[in-house]
């Protein structure tokens, strides 16, 4: 029962996950469009509307998976394919120089509240993975101490937001289990005194 | 204590591996700066998540013994 109602609840946020990834998509777009008509990325068209297509796909998919039900590799698979998508975004925008290097962060924010501490670390590997593959395909000209610094910053605010989602989830366990004592009291309270 | 006829007390982490896994955060900690600092490729970067995951669990394990959690 309560995994039944810990699966309604991943799918309430898989849902909700959606509708941000179409906002933040549409957010992205506009800004690779006017930064490409200023030409300050050198990123081709063709590739943007391939990423956007990509999006717009894997968005549709997950919205037909989330009518039925939210499978338990499904918050993984989404989290993955944003953090790849994110990572081409950077890799054809100027690599480590790219302006769009801050999405990866909304990924992480985004998953680690909602998710807690060991989401946390599986954005921040699979971040640490995608972004290695970046600097190789597109190797930085700057010193490579500052991309490990980038690197170690990242899992800094992982570990960092992981925790106080893990913190604020106790909190609200705690909670819970004051309003069941509250109406297990009041139902006592209401119910027939002994020797009435 | 354990007396006959008792359960025995179950086993928890001893001094000594509190003393290794301590160490071996400490190491990572070092091959983690060392990487950082020193690295000519990238490729050392895939390193991170394990160093960062052995140093916190180094380092939790540290700090709990010292509290006397376990």
């Amino acid at each position: 029962m309560a995994q039944r109602g810990e699966h309604s609840g991943e799918q309430q946020i898989e849902r909700s996950k959606v509708v941000v990834r179409w906002i933040i998509a549409a957010a992205l777009l506009a800004g690779v469009t006017y930064l490409k008509r200023q030409d300050a990325i050198p990123i081709a068209w063709p590739l943007v509307i391939l990423l956007t297509a990509a999006v717009a796909v894997l968005n549709l998919t997950y919205w037909a998976i989330l009518r039925r039900s939210a499978p338990r590799w499904l918050k993984y698979v989404t989290t993955g394919t944003d953090l790849v998508l994110i990572s081409l975004l950077v890799g054809y925008t100027g690599g480590s120089a790219s302006v769009f290097y801050v999405a990866y962060f909304i990924v992480l924010v985004s998953n680690s509240i909602r998710y807690g501490l060991g989401m946390a670390l599986y954005v921040a590997t699979a971040y640490n993975i995608a972004y290695v593959a970046v600097l190789v395909i597109r190797p930085t000209a700057s010193d490579l101490t500052i991309e490990a610094v980038k690197i170690l910053s990242f899992w800094g605010v992982a570990l960092y937001a992981g925790y106080l989602a893990m913190r604020f989830q106790r909190q609200i366990r705690i909670l819970e289990s004051y309003e069941e004592t509250i109406a297990r009291l009041r139902a006592a309270l209401a119910g027939p005194r002994p020797g009435q | 204590m354990t007396t006959a006829g008792t359960e025995r007390p179950r086993s928890t982490v001893t001094r000594r591996t509190v003393s290794w896994t301590t160490v071996a955060g400490l190491i990572m900690l070092g091959a983690l700066v060392g990487i950082a600092w020193r690295a000519t490729n990238v490729i050392w970067f895939l390193l991170f998540p394990l160093l960062v995951v052995g140093i916190l669990a180094g380092a939790a394990m540290a700090v709990l013994w010292a509290f006397r959690h376990f």
